[in-house]
């Protein structure tokens, strides 16, 4: 294993010092709160969370289409090519989406027009963004486009509305529409979550082909960490709009260091530890209004020290490689431990 | 020798179809559970799966009857459910209960959570009295917070409103609850709580479950014996390590490849290409389909990759291949 810290591929996208908060009328909610991770060309990088980690929401923030009010960006950049996002205007933003970073969602019939056919939508984006191409060749492009998510019959899935094709189909014409501008980035938020598991091989192999094809980065954004083993070269562990665990797959899967990922790991069932009584995370996921002070997870954590619930810990390197949000890896903690 | 809590024996759903509005014509017709047979012993956690449409919720709720059934019979107790009048059934009901899947919208918003718990026995001739003191135990049982009671559901994270649901189930003293994917929609940390929370409540308490859901991993990992339900019907069943380890029926083992696991595998990417969903014969499939159905033959040969000759016109029997590991399959 190479030092983690030194990264032979230049960046593609970094994401610097995020922030995006909602105002509630309960207050604010800090979803996303200084998130900071590059991507490298041809990695799949998952970034991994549970429900309130901030995953989804950093997802969106890169495509800048969170709902303003009640989000805002708060401070931070998204930088790709050295321009920020977060400051590009909407009209050249819409020249981006779609066409240099394109994105896949949870929910595959909300992401399509129900009102059109598959052929009209992807003609759309396609001449959307290269104005000089025939509506003739565009609709060539569409049936290409299609033959390559597996549909046998291209002509008829062309033809046939949202409604008249299963989940699965509908993702792989998600994904078919997320591809078919040759984008430079490609953003799955949960793209297997609520399809059946067959259907979910499927995907995911789809989109690992894509990914072989021609080195498409990748954001996976997901909670399960089958999926994450399945594709991912990198994973970010998220927790309360925070950055927890930052490595390689392998590693953080197979040694992970911080608390929370070392017990979400074992909360999943697993083969060879049947029958027995499941490990369990203690508490309540995070209320992002109430989080605890100090270190978000330090109500919840098994091995909690005094100083975990007064102050936020640092990002520290770790033994195994990955970089670890946790007091128990800080530089002075090791002498007093 | 246990007894049997529950034995169901031919039972069959089917949904019909309409075009147009309530008078409009009958168009199709799904059958959803094929003439299935199996029981439940007194004290097991049986553990149903299959892929989506395959009929798991539906055959929970058939046991129940929850929604009438086509044919067939279901007995609890030596008590046949199917052909009990209304009245009957309500009594009836108090030893089964269910668990939904959604643990927020199974609660009625408007309603405390002790209002929520206690609505059951109310139902059932219990004082308020009698029932508030009930209460407290039962959502120290589920280990929230009594004091909790007076709030409402919204107050209240997923998983916490899972163990509402949970108190709500046991609050008449059941001995059967039908768990319909209980922790489907909750975060991987909260899942495990739910999970040893059933299991605990399941030995202390000798209840008997049928506990649907599609992530394999979980109903190996929770249940005693298992079915493997494709398309209505019972292609495997068997005690879960056998299943699991051994598996016979080609749909089982689909199944189990296409299970993602953390440490790692390559199984799953070839599922697709064995099931057909990533091929270029959709045509050759759905013609075959069409004569296996017309000729009666085995519901899963027109997928299946290790099919017979014999598989397109001949249904195959359900056959002992083990101790209490039967498959439906001609290769056995």
């Amino acid at each position: 294993m190479f030092p983690s810290n030194k990264r032979q591929d230049k960046s593609l996208l970094s994401v610097q010092g995020l922030k995006t908060y909602f105002d509630t009328p309960a207050g604010v909610v800090k979803a996303v709160d200084d998130v900071s991770f590059d991507l490298a060309s041809k990695e799949i990088l998952a970034i991994v969370g549970e429900s309130g980690s901030g995953k989804s929401v950093t997802a969106q923030s890169i495509l800048k289409l969170v709902p303003r009010p009640p989000g805002r960006y708060a401070g931070g950049k998204i930088l790709i090519d050295g321009v920020d996002l977060l400051s590009t205007s909407e009209p050249e933003l819409e020249d981006i989406r779609g066409q240099r970073i394109s994105m896949i969602f949870q929910n595959p019939r909300a992401a399509l027009n129900p009102s059109f056919t598959v052929l009209t939508q992807l003609v759309e984006t396609i001449r959307r963004h290269n104005r000089s191409i025939s509506r003739t060749e565009a609709e060539d492009r569409v049936l290409e486009i299609l033959s390559l998510v597996d549909f046998p019959d291209t002509k008829r899935v062309a033809a046939s509305y949202p409604h008249q094709m299963s989940g699965g189909m509908c993702q792989r014409v998600g994904i078919a529409l997320s591809i078919v501008c040759e984008p430079e980035i490609l953003i799955a938020d949960e793209p297997t979550t609520g399809l059946d598991v067959l259907v979910q091989a499927t995907i995911l192999l789809l989109l690992k082909r894509e990914h072989a094809r021609r080195h498409l980065p990748i954001i996976l954004i997901t909670h399960d960490l089958g999926v994450v083993r399945a594709l991912a070269t990198r994973i970010v562990v998220m927790y309360a709009g925070k950055v927890q665990e930052e490595g390689s797959a392998d590693t953080i899967l197979s040694n992970p260091q911080h608390p929370y990922t070392k017990a979400l790991i074992d909360a999943v069932p697993n083969s060879d530890r049947s029958g027995q009584r499941l490990s369990q995370i203690k508490g309540q996921p995070p209320d992002l209004l109430q989080l605890p002070t100090g270190c978000s997870f330090s109500d919840r954590c098994e091995v909690a020290i005094a100083m975990c619930s007064t102050s936020m810990p640092d990002l520290h390197p770790s033994p195994s490689g990955s970089k670890v949000r946790c007091h128990l890896f800080s530089p002075e903690i090791v002498y007093s431990a | 020798m246990t007894t049997q809590l529950i034995k169901v024996r031919d039972l069959r759903k089917t949904f019909t179809f309409s075009k147009g509005s309530i008078f409009g014509k009958r168009i199709g017709r799904v059958v959803a559970i094929d003439d299935v047979n199996f029981e439940i012993r007194e004290g097991e956690i049986l553990g149903c799966v299959g892929g989506s449409g395959s009929g798991k919720s539906t055959l929970g709720r058939a046991i129940l009857r929850l929604i009438p059934s086509d044919k067939g019979s279901v007995t609890f107790d030596d008590v046949d459910l199917m052909t009990l009048s209304d009245d009957d059934l309500r009594l009836h009901r108090k030893e089964m209960q269910i668990v939904f899947q959604d643990p927020l919208n199974s609660l009625n918003p408007r309603r405390t959570v002790a209002e929520n718990i206690a609505r059951p026995m109310l139902n059932f001739g219990y004082s308020r009295n009698e029932a508030e003191e009930y209460i407290r135990e039962l959502l120290e049982r589920v280990r929230l917070d009594p004091g909790h009671a007076n709030r409402y559901p919204h107050e209240f994270s997923g998983g916490q409103c899972q163990r509402i649901g949970i108190a709500r189930a046991l609050a008449l003293r059941p001995r059967f609850l039908f768990l319909d994917e209980p922790v489907s929609a909750l975060d991987v940390s909260i899942q495990a709580q739910i999970l040893n929370l059933l299991s605990d409540l399941q030995e202390k308490m000798n209840l008997t479950y049928l506990f649907v859901s599609h992530d394999l991993n979980i109903v190996k990992h929770f249940s005693h014996r298992v079915l493997v339900l494709y398309h209505g019907q019972i292609v495997e069943t068997g005690k879960s390590e056998e299943v699991y380890d051994n598996p016979k029926h080609p749909y089982t083992k689909t199944l189990l490849d296409s299970v993602l696991k953390i440490e790692g595998g390559d199984a799953w990417e070839k599922v697709s290409v064995r099931t057909g969903t990533l091929s270029d014969n959709e045509d050759v499939e759905s013609a075959l389909r069409a004569k296996v159905s017309a000729e009666r033959g085995c519901i899963y040969a027109a997928t299946c990759s290790e099919r017979l000759e014999q598989c397109v016109h001949e249904v195959p029997e359900f056959r002992e291949v083990g101790p209490r590991h039967g498959v439906a399959c001609h290769l056995y």
